[in-house]
């Protein structure tokens, strides 16, 4: 018995049949992306102008700079810089990840330290955030 | 968020279009940059009042056209000729290049149009399309248009969602993958279907 093997279509078949797995695989990752979006009320109607819009403290990151933070919270041009007793003359066009590697200090720690700062200026000028 | 993007946005933060520039032209030319996920940040930062973001449509999209022309023409003038010098002539027969062009030819809206929203697959196509030396104009439509569309949409998920565009903007790219992986395996099986008859 002889049989008559066309590797051509075997091999056709196959990737048909992976790039439909991996189809199946990323439609159900996006699905599951979209639920827990809309678990964490990113995807609201109610909050939607709400998160879209407004900066909040916990999204300041390291890798922002002091400018792009006084831009998004109307902070005064200085305040960060006598706040945290900033030295650096490219202030405030340096990051925040920059100014805690030259000052030796965990990037983490200084984040938090910029973020209370700025905390405390929107407390004390009752700046309405939610 | 990956370091690399942690990274490229501080130098969008520090040199704003410029650096939006750079990075959109060395995606689109080379180098593997998430240049779609910095072109919706930097549309976040415009609707915080950093930028501008009818500047940053544009910018992104100059970025990314001189980027793709710049391999294109690269690949067109010097790529055999670099080839050959390193002793690889012999994968780059003129029948695969021919086959090649053929199939860039064949279909050009979802070879050069779609890549446009994969920046790892872009600059690929750049090359294949200088190599087999396809038809510019056909080349530069479906390249502009891809372009104007990839950077509007990205650009559109910071506008929209604005603090939030880093989700969506991850939503985005496997939403792409499903579609375009979903038109590649219509192609196939079609092609498969065809052949049957």
């Amino acid at each position: 018995m002889k049989f008559n093997f066309n590797y051509k279509k075997i091999i056709q078949w196959f990737l048909v049949v992976v790039l439909v797995i991996f189809l199946i695989f990323t439609f159900v990752q996006i699905i599951t992306n979209v639920w827990e979006l809309k678990r964490e009320g990113v995807i609201s109607r109610r909050n939607f102008h709400k998160y879209s819009s407004k900066a909040q403290i916990s999204d300041i990151q390291s890798w922002m700079t002091f400018r792009y933070v006084n831009v998004i919270f109307s902070l005064p041009l200085d305040y960060l810089k006598h706040e945290l007793n900033i030295q650096d003359k490219n202030y405030p066009n340096i990051s925040i990840s920059s100014q805690a590697k030259k000052n030796k200090i965990n990037t983490s720690l200084y984040l938090s330290s910029v973020q209370q700062a700025v905390n405390k200026y929107v407390l004390e000028h009752f700046v309405k955030y939610e | 968020m990956n370091d690399i993007l942690s990274i490229l946005l501080s130098y969008v933060q520090l040199y704003k279009y410029l650096g939006l520039f750079i990075i959109t032209f060395l995606g689109a030319l080379a180098l593997p940059l998430p240049s779609g996920s910095v072109v919706s940040a930097a549309a976040a930062f415009a609707v915080q009042g950093y930028m501008n973001f009818y500047l940053v449509v544009l910018v992104g999209i100059a970025g990314n056209i001189i980027g793709d022309n710049t391999g294109y023409w690269l690949t067109r003038q010097y790529g055999i000729i670099a080839v050959h010098k390193i002793g690889l002539g012999r994968f780059f027969k003129q029948k695969r290049l021919d086959y090649a062009r053929k199939l860039l030819d064949d279909h050009p809206m979802l070879s050069i149009f779609f890549s446009r929203f994969f920046t790892a697959i872009a600059p690929a196509i750049n090359v294949v399309a200088g190599f087999t030396k396809l038809n510019y104009r056909k080349y530069l439509t479906f390249e502009v248009t891809g372009e104007i569309a990839e950077v509007v949409f990205f650009a559109g998920i910071g506008y929209i969602f604005g603090n939030n565009w880093e989700y969506f903007s991850q939503l985005s790219n496997k939403f792409w993958i499903l579609s375009v992986g979903g038109m590649v395996l219509s192609v196939v099986l079609w092609k498969i279907i065809l052949n049957r008859k």
